[in-house]
């Protein structure tokens, strides 16, 4: 199965490897760094598990390689947990249409995968795998109170909703 | 859009109209007002963006009038309103979208407004423009504008704005982190200042690119026990003092107080995160860019309701290109002005004094 970030609602952007993710329906953000952030970016980039523990086993140094794989999977389901990735092609994630994307807006094409694997192999010919540090989703919901609605309910004989009294 | 705006002529015919043109983030902003109410309401807080004289076309122009004070309604609502969930975060009119605009209504002052990005043109409309609270005035079309700039690549942004000799800090971070008071004081100490709620970020394009902040709202905003510590501009806040809730921030319009103080922009040379520690002394730690942008992105985003791709890829690029801080603010308030003036001063570009 893939995965990909919703659009619109999901703004996330990466910087200093660590991916600042914003969530514009709950007002909760996160921040993944280290081999979150990588595994983030190939979420992004519409990878499937299997995928992303390729990735990580050629990029990063660890002997304990189910324990790595585990942590992908966990990541995997707190990610999907907190509807910050979903699968291609579920109901809600149905690819858009090609639209002017700012950085992040929109996941990368859904064949883009392989040339990540590409990368990774390219890394570990290379001899420069990183030390693995297993992902750590940090959670913020501080500003959530900067969302709280304002529900409308009737409207007047003018059509437009009357106002709070 | 083209109905909406005829309803605004009506009015404009019937009580008069005012036309002030603006040079908002280097682009011609016109607002249009029908009759006077709203121009009350809405002018003080971008006086100081006033153009000399109205050159060229215009890059968007606003139309603003209120039945109350005009006699002429809104048009009935093109898109449905009035049930629960067609008004979504940011208060935005899910129907608009399909005709490509981006309407909003809000539930607490019955603001409506109405942009069409590609055209330039908005609309904004309210039954009565004393429904306009002292916070929508301090800030006017703060949502709208959001969206106009986002689309144009320039993000407003939930910061203040202090600079000297053409180059300044955006100070981020959520409300009461201090963000207002340090401004005021750089401003009692003689920096330039450009907002302490919301300023205009233009992180540019291309390599060579510098970062600037443009003043969007000549307003200050302080709790009582700050004004004290303000000789200068701190009798502007007792008489905004009287229209506040208790607890709340007084709000004085600074553009027409200290109008030689405001700046309409500088170079951006370094992104502070203030935090109040209760110790005596202020200092600067430097922090990574990605931690600029935790705490300067999320207030805004989820403040100005959509555009958060947009925006956040901005304010990433500007955490990118400037050196980052938290600014341990201490309880000596004279040290704060002197430290930002020495940041100013030496810093040019990421990191330079880490």
């Amino acid at each position: 199965m893939r995965y990909r970030i919703p659009p619109v609602r999901i703004a996330h952007e990466t910087l200093d490897g660590e991916v600042v993710i914003l969530d514009q329906e709950s007002g909760t953000y996160f921040s993944l760094a280290g081999a979150g952030a990588d595994i983030w970016g190939q979420f992004a980039a519409s990878a499937t598990v299997d995928e992303v523990n390729a990735f990580c086993e050629a990029t990063f140094e660890d002997a304990d390689a189910a324990g790595m794989r585990a942590s992908v999977r966990g990541l995997c389901d707190e990610l999907l947990a907190e509807r910050l990735i979903e699968a291609v092609g579920s109901p809600s994630g149905l690819l858009p249409e090609a639209v002017g994307s700012p950085s992040g807006l929109l996941p990368e094409a859904v064949d883009a995968a392989p040339a990540l694997t590409n990368a990774a192999s390219a890394a570990a010919t290379a001899g420069t795998k990183r030390a693995w540090v297993a992902p750590q989703l940090e959670r913020f919901t501080d500003l959530q109170t900067l969302l709280l609605l304002d529900p409308i309910h009737d409207v007047d004989e003018s059509g437009w909703p009357r106002t709070a009294p | 859009m083209r109905d909406l705006v005829a309803r605004f002529e009506v009015a404009e015919r019937a009580v008069g109209g005012t036309t002030v043109p603006l040079t908002m983030g280097g682009r011609r902003v016109v607002l249009r007002f029908a009759g006077a109410a709203m121009a009350a309401k809405m002018l003080p807080a971008v006086v100081h963006l006033v153009a000399a004289r109205a050159s060229g076309a215009a890059d968007l122009t606003v139309y603003l009038w209120d039945t109350r004070s005009t006699g002429v309604a809104m048009i009935a609502p093109p898109w449905p309103v009035g049930i629960d969930g067609v008004i979504g975060a940011g208060n935005v009119i899910a129907g608009a979208a399909a005709d490509g605009l981006r309407a909003t209504f809000r539930g607490d002052n019955g603001l409506l407004t109405v942009l069409d990005v590609e055209a330039g043109v908005a609309v904004v409309w309210l039954r009565d423009a004393a429904g306009i609270d002292r916070h929508e005035a301090a800030a006017p079309l703060r949502s709208q504008l959001a969206t106009y700039f986002a689309h144009h690549g320039l993000a407003v942004t939930h910061g203040a704005a202090i600079g000297r000799e053409g180059r300044g800090v955006l100070l981020g971070g959520r409300g009461g982190s201090g963000k207002s008071t340090t401004s005021l004081l750089c401003l009692e100490a003689g920096l330039d200042y450009a907002g302490d709620d919301y300023v205009l970020i233009d992180a540019g394009a291309g390599a060579e690119a510098r970062p600037h902040v443009h003043s969007l709202y000549a307003t200050g905003k302080v709790l009582p026990n700050s004004r004290v510590r303000m000789p200068e501009i701190g009798t502007a806040f007792e008489d905004a003092s009287a229209s506040a809730e208790p607890g709340d921030k007084a709000i004085a319009y600074l553009g027409t107080l200290v109008p030689e103080r405001i700046s309409r922009g500088f170079e951006v040379v370094a992104l502070l995160l203030p935090s109040v520690t209760g110790r005596d002394d202020t200092g600067l730690v430097p922090i990574s860019s990605a931690h600029a942008l935790r705490g300067l992105a999320p207030s805004t985003i989820f403040q100005n309701g959509d555009e958060g791709p947009r925006t956040l890829a901005i304010l990433a690029r500007l955490a990118s290109q400037v050196a980052c801080y938290r600014l341990e603010l201490g309880t000596d308030l004279a040290q704060i002005a002197p430290a930002i003036e020495r940041l100013i001063a030496g810093a040019s570009g990421p990191g330079a004094l880490a």
